[in-house]
């Protein structure tokens, strides 16, 4: 069995778009940006109905399951109307702002957090569906482009601890910021490891090179998607991601029994949700960063290519439930390990693992 | 940085307030400030009296083991006056209060892990589970899941519930199931690395201040001071049966966590033996109460202090008689007060995370502490 | 049972008990003893308020109580009382009650938190117990306010423990 190979250079979905509303040929610029509007906003869509309504069911529901209870089950079928009951609760709830709140950085703060997880979303080749190609854009700093707008969220987390005006949520904001810096660096120099590869950062570049077959064992062949070419890489980049997304056992900054909520405390309703939309979109955004990155992008068996979009989905719901997994399972880590494991631990091996590929690569290729 | 941790926050069990102040993210001074959950239970008992009104209140001291605070009214009005109990009866007495403790411990282990894992963990639902199947049982035995009022001055309310045989066998499937329900628990808790990181060597108090703190129970017992009231101030009858206390060296927040889960272990051990005792109990012989007076009227300034191993420690009730049905004096000395006291000695210098977790494997009860 | 103590064929007793020998510790006391009282479960001896140090030390450090397992502060018609129940870690069944009777216009006791850490607590749940009136409190520093006796390290009564008054 073998994979159906890549669209060499598949067209855009903004340019699909444009194609379907305005014929081919030259375009308008205010037509152009009309077609990319359109395009992130399903894109967007697609993203948020991922996160902020099946998420959050199936949080309740694979927590569940980890954890020996059975979960919402009365409000429509297996519970499936509680989406619609947490919409109304959490946006019915009064939006309550301390006395002392810093204004605009508090108001921003949410916006940041759940933005800039979205904007990520713009160069992350996402598959097909039905021939539709769902990239917004890919550009060749394409990588590059994801760290930076998923970094930009410490900004949020940075702004909410200062200007809730609460002592709590100033601690959940210092957490969050030493947590990703040291994490951030880890992070990216595993997958530059990665880059030396495939010798660029372009997204769909990043895929098509995993998309040769490594090796075949009784008539199934492997391709080499970077998890299998480099494991240890792939090991440490899901660890890291974990602390970036801030979830067990790197959940210091919001860590409910210690600093209650950390930067979000004093944050309610509309800005809550936006919060919470932003941690599940985060989740997601590294979801789709090792399945691009480490797992193929959007490539699978048995579907066909113009439906590879599914496999894309099945890979960071993967990844989603394993963080899940982490949460029920694993304890947290005390901040000051959590910094020890950052500086000494997980950049030594990234240092290591991309000084090893840096001399692979160097001598084999 | 002054810090208040409650009475509103996840992690303080309750209502407890910790003035704390923080020098960066260590704790430099820390201070409960208690009495959010007071509830004027001395008082209440001194206008009650002896021989039925105050047995309801003990099980409002400590909610989450409840028996051995009833065991520790029954053995101080017993002793007021005079009162003889059944050696059946205190089979009854000894096996229900040793489910009670795996109760405590249970949720004790699994608020524990609430504190050391954030919520949404498989070990505080594990925890929970085993206590519901604890619960079970009681409510067998006494027809309550939580305020039992099981224990009655010379003996118990009722006798076991019939078919016996079924109650029996009930026990059993628990008592044998325990040490695989335990072998999960070490898999989740105790063997895992970060959790041995996060608890070994934190929270520590050496024996001769927790001593100087007054600490009993699993606290006293984890920094090896080998004190347990069932065995050093026999009552009951544990004398009878074959067990052992349990005591740990290790002083720390882990220590603490694996006394109480060996201690699970010996509660079960006790219960086994009952149950073997009960089972072979001549039927003739089945006597849940003594004879005792309708009225109790102890003799005028008489005074009496007595304590028994509850779940958090040491519990003891000060009673003073002016000679009327009531007590004219009620005092209780609870475990989890003194405990309590003793965070200040632990929480010096830790990290908050270290402060919350000391908190837990503490295992105070807001109630038993404000009374 | 694991080790062997008396074994008390008959469960639930009360009695006195006869481990400890009370003449020897009112011969320990000296004159500090100003009367003996039997109490159910142990023997007491009433001493003098400002004397609550000494005695206790000598009985923690020359008879072995170290463990302060409670303390009881009551009101009579015509004085406050404080009892400490001592007792001790390596044998539980070893007790002995300290009484310290007070005047009702001026109650006031030395403390015992240099000898007991745990008297810190108890003697702040106490003197609002013993009093019952929340003005008293303040001026009733006998239990535990560094401010008059100096001795309690430094948690004046002011933070209150929640005790009703």
């Amino acid at each position: 069995m073998s994979l159906a190979p890549l669209q060499a250079d598949p067209v855009l979905l903004p340019e699909t778009i444009a194609r379907a509303l305005f014929g081919g040929g030259d375009l308008a610029i205010w037509q152009e940006a009309l077609a990319a509007f359109l395009g992130a906003f399903v894109v967007g869509n697609i993203m948020l109905a991922m996160t902020g309504v099946a998420g959050p069911w199936a949080k309740r529901k694979i927590t569940a399951a980890f954890t020996d209870r059975i979960a919402v089950n009365r409000v429509g079928p297996a519970g499936l109307l509680i989406i619609v009951a947490d919409a109304v609760r959490l946006l019915g709830k009064e939006l309550i702002i301390p006395e002392g709140a810093d204004r605009p950085a508090y108001d921003l703060a949410p916006l940041v957090v759940a933005s800039s997880a979205l904007l990520g979303f713009a160069v992350i080749p996402m598959g097909q569906i039905f021939g539709v190609n769902l990239m917004l854009a890919d550009p060749e700093i394409g990588l590059a482009f994801v760290f930076a707008a998923a970094s930009i969220a410490t900004l949020g987390l940075a702004m909410a601890g200062y200007a809730s005006n609460n002592k709590y949520s100033l601690m959940g904001g210092l957490r969050a910021i030493a947590q990703n810096i040291a994490y951030e660096i880890p992070l990216i120099l595993t997958a530059a490891s990665v880059v030396l590869f495939t010798d660029t950062l372009q997204m769909s570049g990043i895929v098509a090179a995993q998309q040769e077959p490594l090796f075949t064992v009784a008539g199934i062949t492997i391709p080499s998607w970077f998890a299998f070419v480099n494991p240890f890489a792939f090991v440490l980049f899901v660890v890291a991601n974990l602390a970036e997304v801030g979830r067990n056992p790197f959940d210091v900054p919001e860590a409910p029994t210690e600093i209650i909520a950390g930067y979000q405390t004093e944050y309610s309703s509309v800005y809550f949700v936006l919060f919470y939309l932003g941690e599940f979109l985060h989740i997601f955004l590294g979801g789709a960063i090792i399945a691009t990155v480490f797992l193929g992008g959007p490539a699978g068996p048995f579907l066909p290519e113009s439906l590879n979009f599914v496999w894309f989905v099945i890979k960071i719901w993967a990844v989603f439930l394993f963080t899940q997994w982490a949460r029920s399972a694993v304890p947290r880590v005390r901040i000051d390990q959590l910094i020890e494991i950052g500086w000494k631990g997980m950049l030594v091996m990234s240092l290591a693992n991309l000084v090893l590929t840096a001399v692979i690569v160097g001598v084999m290729l | 940085m002054f810090l208040n941790i409650g009475p509103h926050h996840p992690a303080t069990h309750g209502v407890l307030h910790l003035k704390t102040v923080l020098d960066g993210e260590q704790v430099a001074d820390v201070e409960p400030d208690i009495g959010y959950l007071h509830r004027c239970e001395e008082q209440m008992c001194q206008n009650n009296n002896y021989r039925h009104q105050i047995m309801p209140y003990p099980d409002r001291w400590d909610y989450t083991a409840n028996l051995p605070n009833e065991w520790a009214y029954a053995r101080v009005a017993e002793d007021l006056n005079d009162i003889e109990v059944p050696e059946y009866a205190q089979i009854l007495r000894t096996m229900s209060v040793e489910f009670a403790r795996i109760m405590g411990h249970m949720l004790a282990v699994g608020t524990f892990a609430l504190d050391v894992y954030g919520d949404f963990t498989a070990t505080f639902m594990y925890a929970i589970r085993d206590r519901e199947l604890v619960q079970n049982i009681l409510e067998d035995l006494t027809g309550q899941r939580m305020m039992f009022n099981y224990f009655r001055l010379g003996g118990v309310v009722w006798d076991l519930p019939e078919p016996r045989e079924e109650f029996f066998e009930k026990v059993r499937d628990f008592i044998d199931d325990l040490p695989e329900a335990l072998e999960e628990y070490h898999d989740l808790i105790t063997t895992n690395e970060i959790f041995q990181k996060r608890t070994i060597g934190t929270g520590v108090i050496d024996a001769e201040t927790a001593k100087q703190y007054g600490c009993t129970g699993p606290v006293a017992r984890a920094s090896g001071i080998d004190y347990d009231l069932r065995r050093d101030d026999p009552y009951g009858y544990y004398d009878e049966l074959d067990w052992d206390v349990v005591t740990e060296d290790g002083c720390d927040n882990f220590a603490r966590l694996l006394v109480r889960m060996r201690e699970v272990e010996e509660s079960a051990k006790l219960i086994s033996q009952c149950v073997d005792l009960l089972e072979d109990w001549p039927e003739d012989e089945r006597d849940i109460q003594s004879n005792v007076p309708r009225t109790l009227k102890p003799d005028a300034d008489t005074e009496v202090y007595r304590a028994v191993e509850g779940a958090k420690g040491e519990l003891g009730i000060y009673v003073r008689s002016d000679g009327t049905d009531k007590p004219a004096r009620f005092k209780i000395r609870s475990p989890c007060f003194n405990n309590l006291h003793s965070l200040e000695a632990m929480a010096q210098g830790e990290y908050v995370p270290d402060l919350i977790a000391a908190l837990g494997s503490l295992d105070v009860i807001l109630g038993e502490v404000d009374r | 049972m694991s080790d062997a103590r008396e074994p008390d064929s008959e469960l639930e007793v009360p009695e006195t008990r006869e481990t400890v020998d009370y003449d020897e510790l009112a011969d320990l006391l000296g004159d500090r003893v100003i009367r003996r009282e039997d109490h159910l479960n142990a023997g007491g001896f009433v001493i003098h308020p400002g004397d609550v140090q000494t005695v206790l030390r000598t009985l923690r450090d020359e008879a072995g109580f170290d463990h302060l397992s409670c303390l009881t502060a009551q009101e009579y018609e015509d004085r406050y009382e404080s009892i400490y129940h001592l007792s001790k870690y390596a044998d539980r069944t070893q007790e002995v009650n300290v009484i310290v009777p007070t005047d009702k216009e001026d109650p006031w006791n030395e403390s015992a938190a240099p000898i007991y850490k745990t008297a810190e607590w108890h003697e702040r749940e106490a003197s609002g117990q013993a009093t019952g009136r929340r003005a008293e409190r303040t001026r009733q520093s006998a239990h535990g306010d560094p401010a008059e006796d100096g001795v309690t390290g430094g948690r004046g009564l002011e933070h209150g423990l929640g005790v009703p008054v």
